[in-house]
């Protein structure tokens, strides 16, 4: 019996298609495309149906976005409408704090003015009227200022 | 196959078009599950034919090519198109078979082939065991082509299979396995050979009772 290499490792590729196109090469092509296809079980199937679903990305429903952002959006408002309502009072207690110290500077103010009037009065006074003290304490005249007031 | 045996089958549909094949692409980059489905459905049995073919453990095949689609599914942001997802699958699923076979030891072998004679003339095969036209086998020429490709080096058996099973061309072979076109043509030359003596061989004894 012959043992002489089929392959020679120096054939070059025109060569190599003369030698894929011989008949005997050919048939076993043809066997090798006979040989039947496989065929999977739906067992197999839902197997990897499974698998690809755990590899899938995870897709939120649109009505669960919606929920989130609208909850976050709620919230949001409520923070602001909140802040709304205490912002007023706030100011108006900080207003309120500030006004007795406006009045009093109103009240120092009068006194002050007041005697000093009273001063002045008594500086320009016609001669001979002498302002002596009549054994009254000498006092202003408060009969304009709202004492009650200070 | 004993896995397979007794359960319903699936059907599987027939291939894509060209057309279609694009559209699902452009679903399954967008991760579309439903789209991934049809792919499932075009190439579940022709990958599982091959992974099966080139891993003889039913089991392992099993395994094997769900996880072939499961690569692919996570891995389709990475496919560019500039092969075809034919090529892309086998590729992966030539693969998948390479590293479970390491991990087996199952280191492949180059087998010298040694022709029976030298003669070019195809081998006789009676019409009840083969029809060309209808891709008919029976079943004891059917085990013996199974056995034949099974006793060949994984490295002819991949290139055998898609080749001369998958119908794709040299240039596809090539860029699924990394290899260089004639590379591809002379381990088709020697496969295609090898299974020749093992047909030759039995059809002898056969003929010999």
């Amino acid at each position: 019996m012959n043992r002489e290499p089929i392959y020679d490792p120096d054939r070059d590729e025109r060569t190599l298609d003369a030698m894929l196109n011989r008949a005997d090469q050919r048939q076993m092509g043809e066997l090798v495309r006979s040989l039947p296809e496989e065929e999977p079980s739906l067992a197999w199937r839902s197997a990897l149906n499974e698998r690809l679903r755990a590899a899938a990305p995870v897709r939120r429903p649109r009505a669960w976005i919606i929920g989130r952002l609208g909850g976050a959006a709620a919230g949001l408002a409520c923070a602001i409408f909140l802040a709304w309502l205490v912002a007023p009072k706030v100011q108006e207690s900080t207003q309120q704090r500030r006004q007795p110290l406006v009045e009093a500077q109103s009240t120092g103010d009068l006194l002050v003015a007041a005697y000093q009037d009273m001063v002045t009065t008594a500086e320009f006074s016609p001669a001979g009227d002498v302002l002596e003290p009549t054994g009254e304490d000498f006092s202003p005249s408060w009969s304009d200022l709202d004492i009650g007031s200070l | 196959m004993s896995a397979l045996a007794g359960v319903t089958r699936l059907q599987t549909n027939s291939r894509l078009d060209t057309a279609s094949e694009q559209a699902l692409i452009e679903q399954c980059r967008r991760r579309s599950l439903e789209g991934f489905g049809k792919i499932v459905d075009a190439y579940q049995g022709r990958v599982l034919g091959f992974v099966r073919r080139m891993h003889s453990n039913p089991e392992d095949a099993l395994d094997i090519t769900q996880e072939v689609f499961v690569r692919a599914f996570q891995g389709f942001s990475g496919f560019d198109g500039r092969s075809s997802l034919r090529t892309w699958l086998f590729r992966i699923a030539h693969n998948l078979c390479v590293d479970h076979s390491r991990r087996s030891s199952r280191a492949p072998e180059m087998s010298r082939i040694e022709a029976q004679n030298d003669s070019d003339e195809p081998l006789e095969i009676a019409d009840y065991r083969w029809s060309p036209e209808k891709r008919l086998l029976d079943a004891e020429l059917r085990s013996v082509l199974e056995s034949g490709v099974a006793s060949m080096s994984e490295k002819l058996r991949s290139v055998l299979l898609l080749h001369d099973r998958e119908e794709m061309a040299y240039e596809e072979i090539a860029g699924a396995l990394g290899i260089p076109i004639g590379t591809v043509k002379s381990r088709l030359f020697l496969a295609r050979a090898h299974l020749q003596s093992h047909v030759e061989s039995y059809l002898k004894e056969s003929s010999a009772r």
